[in-house]
């Protein structure tokens, strides 16, 4: 099998949305068992590293001139956006999570946990959807 | 107010380039031609002159300033 600059994206697409899927779930369920590890707290992370060691030997076995078109100055573009989207995102948040502790619907560590994971979703969703947006 | 149009798709077509082609000679992802020909995404100058270098014509040949009201 070929491994060419669509391979690179269309695995790329896949991972962060799977890394932002496990990310809103350890959310949701830290939120709702009221606990700030509602399943292994590494998972999220593992998930990360793994996803960036796959897409890094990817794009090192298919070669510079697609590594170059796949990570090329549309990505750039669509991940400076995704990150200022992010950081306003972040800034609502915190918001609400700070809310949490005092309303009784979390405690510190749990607000803070949903608040991290969240906000790592919110990067990564953000990727995915301009990807899916401009024709995925 | 001015707005960027551009002859992307047709000059591309004429010369007989698919997408795909027309990316890996230029360097970057065919989503990026894509996301260029439907005005979604601006290029930079640089792809911008790489693409007039590709297609054998001046950059103002792809890339057109219309005044919009």
């Amino acid at each position: 099998m070929k491994l060419t600059s669509e391979t690179i994206e269309t695995a790329r697409f896949y991972l962060f949305g799977l890394t932002a899927l496990i990310l809103l779930v350890y959310a949701a369920l830290a939120l709702l068992q009221g606990t700030p590890q509602p399943f292994y707290w590494w998972a999220a992370g593992a998930m990360g590293f793994s996803s960036m060691l796959l897409l890094v030997s990817l794009s090192i076995l298919a070669g510079k001139q697609a590594a170059k078109q796949a990570w090329d100055e549309h990505y750039q573009a669509t991940s400076r956006n995704a990150a200022a989207r992010a950081f306003w995102i972040a800034m609502g948040l915190f918001v609400l999570t700070c809310l949490l502790p005092p309303l009784g619907l979390a405690d510190r560590a749990t607000s803070t946990a949903v608040f991290g994971t969240l906000m790592g979703a919110s990067f990564l969703l953000s990727v995915v959807y301009d990807e899916w947006r401009a024709g995925r | 107010m001015s707005e960027l149009h551009n002859k992307l798709k047709e000059l591309r077509s004429a010369r007989g380039l698919t997408q795909a082609e027309l990316a890996e000679a230029a360097g970057v992802s065919r989503k990026t031609i894509n996301t260029i020909e439907n005005r979604v995404f601006t290029p930079s100058t640089t792809l911008a002159l790489t693409l007039a270098e590709v297609l054998g014509v001046s950059v103002h040949d792809i890339f057109q300033l219309e005044q919009s009201t």
